[in-house]
């Protein structure tokens, strides 16, 4: 169960700004396994997306360094007509915003059918042993997989929906049609960026637990992007916290809930509010995340938004330390590190 | 949709009677009419008078409206002072000629801007872009009329290509191949000289919004489909750039009835454009005034079209 399904190896993915390259993921490296969900943490602009559009291959001026394994193959180096045979097929994505997300001429029963079109021969394959007597390639076959897709996502009247278009739905329900458009083709690996961002909080629990309910029926693995530590907590079975395009953190979601050790990790966690401690101040992470230009490409990269830590608690060249077993920090930093107020 | 195009329907007849009553006052508030000047100066101004309550002239405006629309209605607008013939009449044997003109026009331009569109916005910055952006650069400087005369020198004087004058070449008899072949003859010139011009906004218009449209998320849904990149431009880009291509359409309409009256003038071609300039010098009233109306409901219907095919391509606009 434990097999690895992809791969990611000093991954760097640099936007050219004036002339000149930017990294907004810097040497990247992690794992997802088979039924696994990691989740991805960290503020914006610290390079979750672009990490996320990475592996999907969906950058169109990025310099995509590293190598990115999906079970072997590497999909930076593969051509757009290799990766248009595993994209939406065996990798699908799940993004950020539903209402920009559904083209809107188009009705949502075509946007659905439209991937499992692409990938027809796929479907064959997999499903030989269903719908005998079924023309595979048939309309009215594609029909009602899609009618069985869109009830599988909680869509209350496939049947009318399959004829409406995105203005006519509310953001919840075109995140299900996205979700469903995802899950298509039973992907192997999953990647949702941000699913529950522009969804209300009744919304949200639904679409969290509609995206576990199809990891174990897939056994798929997920790679879940999210500024929420509540989600992370409620879905994610491994945690990477990143941190200005690196990966500052990384473990299992037991230790890093009972363990956290990096000081943007704390941090984070201390700045969610708890609701039981209402006379107290909540914690704010002094600055912002430095822009593409102005990182600060040598030492530790939160260094500036903890100033009140003496410089020599940082590495000149900061490494991932492994403090348990599959537990990883990034920078000494963590050792010295205590909150302005303790 | 049909409720939209019903609706849109009826939204136009009080437009059109606002139209007809602003293009009667405002050619009533014209100096001068049909009975002034040109009028031996020795006539008893008496029996100018005589004649001008005889027309109905020193009548209040309401009535002569009246008077006016509902024999328009009727297809009557009275008579031309200058041509002495009924101005239905006169209009009549130049509409078509300005219909095939408008016509081919519209097809010569959109022709143009479609591929030339296409090609600019999807590899845009790159020297195939950088020229046709020229192109429509040089197009928004050129003064139509100046342009035309460049195209009747070169094409029509100078090579001797083109017939230079008229709408069909005398002596055919209407109804053959022949007389056929020879209209379409004569409205190539002036068609392409108007298309060439006229086109750029267009070719810009579809630039803009295919560069806009590519970076919009749901090609990102696309492309994460797999779908590939010609999928992508044939079923998701182009539709949704062709939308405002299709809401402009009526302002295209506009736009040719301006360039139709220079251009007419300019290839002698009969037309209601033609004819348009002439009864304006001539003070020809009644014939001004029926042609500000037709041009006036030619603009209104242009965007009815425009709204109907909106209606069709687009979704969000229908009325449910």
């Amino acid at each position: 169960m434990n097999e690895e399904l992809l791969t990611i190896e000093n991954l760097s993915t640099s936007f050219p700004i004036a002339g000149q390259l930017y990294a907004a993921v810097d040497d990247v490296n992690l794992t997802v396994k088979k039924n696994e969900i990691l989740a991805i943490v960290g503020e914006s602009g610290s390079g979750k997306s672009a990490l996320a559009f990475s592996i999907m291959g969906l950058h169109t001026r990025a310099q995509i360094q590293g190598h990115i394994y999906y079970k072997g193959q590497n999909l930076a180096t593969m051509s757009p007509a290799e990766l248009n045979r595993l994209r939406g097929n065996e990798v699908s994505m799940i993004f950020q915003d539903p209402l920009s997300a559904l083209n809107p001429l188009m009705m949502i029963g075509e946007q659905i059918e439209e991937v499992l079109l692409l990938h027809e021969s796929k479907s064959k394959t997999a499903r030989s042993s269903k719908g005998s007597g079924q023309t595979r390639h048939s309309k009215k076959f594609r029909k009602e997989q899609t009618l069985d897709l869109l009830s599988q996502v909680g869509i209350p009247r496939p049947e009318y929906t399959y004829g409406q278009y995105p203005h006519e739905l509310s953001g919840g329900m075109r995140q299900r049609v996205v979700i469903a458009m995802a899950i298509a083709n039973q992907p192997h690996l999953l990647i949702a960026d941000e699913p529950t961002t522009a969804l209300d909080v009744t919304i949200q629990l639904q679409i969290l637990e509609l995206i576990r309910r199809l990891k174990e029926q897939m056994e798929a693995g997920i790679i879940l992007i999210t500024h929420d530590l509540g989600v992370v907590a409620e879905m994610a079975d491994r945690v990477a916290v990143m941190y200005a395009g690196q990966i500052v953190e990384i473990s299992s979601i037991h230790s890093l809930m009972s363990n956290a050790k990096h000081p943007y990790t704390r941090s984070l966690m201390s700045s969610i509010p708890t609701g039981n401690e209402k006379k107290t101040k909540l914690h704010v992470i002094q600055g912002v995340v430095p822009s593409l230009q102005h990182l600060p490409r040598q030492g530790c990269r939160f260094r500036s938004r903890i100033p009140w830590i003496e410089e020599a608690a940082h590495e000149a060249d900061p490494q991932m330390h492994e403090v348990e077993p599959g537990h990883y920090v990034r920078c000494t930093c963590y050792k010295h590190f205590h909150f302005l107020d303790e | 949709m049909w409720k939209t195009t019903l609706r849109r329907f009826l939204i136009m007849i009080p437009q059109i009677i606002l139209l007809s009553i602003l293009v009667f006052m405002m050619a009533k508030a014209l100096p001068g009419d049909a009975l002034s000047g040109l009028l031996d100066p020795s006539v008893d101004p008496s029996m100018i008078e005589a004649q001008r309550e005889k027309l109905g002239l020193n009548n209040p405006w309401y009535v002569q409206y009246w008077d006016w629309i509902t024999k328009a209605i009727q297809g009557d607008f009275g008579q031309s002072f200058r041509f002495k013939m009924p101005v239905t009449d006169l209009i009549g044997q130049r509409i078509t000629n300005t219909i095939w003109l408008s016509l081919v026009t519209l097809i010569f331009t959109y022709l143009i801007a479609i591929p030339l569109g296409i090609i600019s916005g999807r590899y845009n910055d790159t020297w195939g872009d950088r020229l046709i952006t020229g192109y429509t650069y040089l197009g928004f400087a050129a003064p139509l009329f100046i342009f035309s005369l460049l195209m009747l020198w070169v094409f029509g004087f100078h090579l001797q290509a083109f017939p230079t004058e008229g709408s069909v070449t005398p002596g055919l008899v209407p109804g053959t191949l022949e007389y056929s072949f020879s209209k379409i003859y004569h409205i190539l010139l002036p068609a392409l000289s108007m298309a060439l011009i006229t086109t750029v906004s267009t070719v810009q218009y579809l630039r803009s919004e295919i560069i806009d449209t590519k970076q919009r998320d749901f090609i990102l849904t696309a492309r994460a489909k797999g779908a590939s990149e010609s999928r992508i431009y044939t079923h998701h880009i182009l539709r949704n750039s062709l939308l405002p291509i299709a809401a402009f359409f009526g302002y295209e309409i506009t736009g040719l009835i301006g360039g139709t009256v220079f251009v007419e003038y300019i290839f002698s071609y009969p037309g209601m454009g033609q004819l348009f300039l002439n009864s304006i010098m001539l003070r020809d009233f009644s014939v001004v005034t029926a042609l500000v109306l037709l041009y006036g409901i030619a603009s209104i219907l242009g965007s009815l079209i425009s709204d109907i095919i909106l209606s069709i391509v687009d979704p969000r606009i229908r009325i449910k």
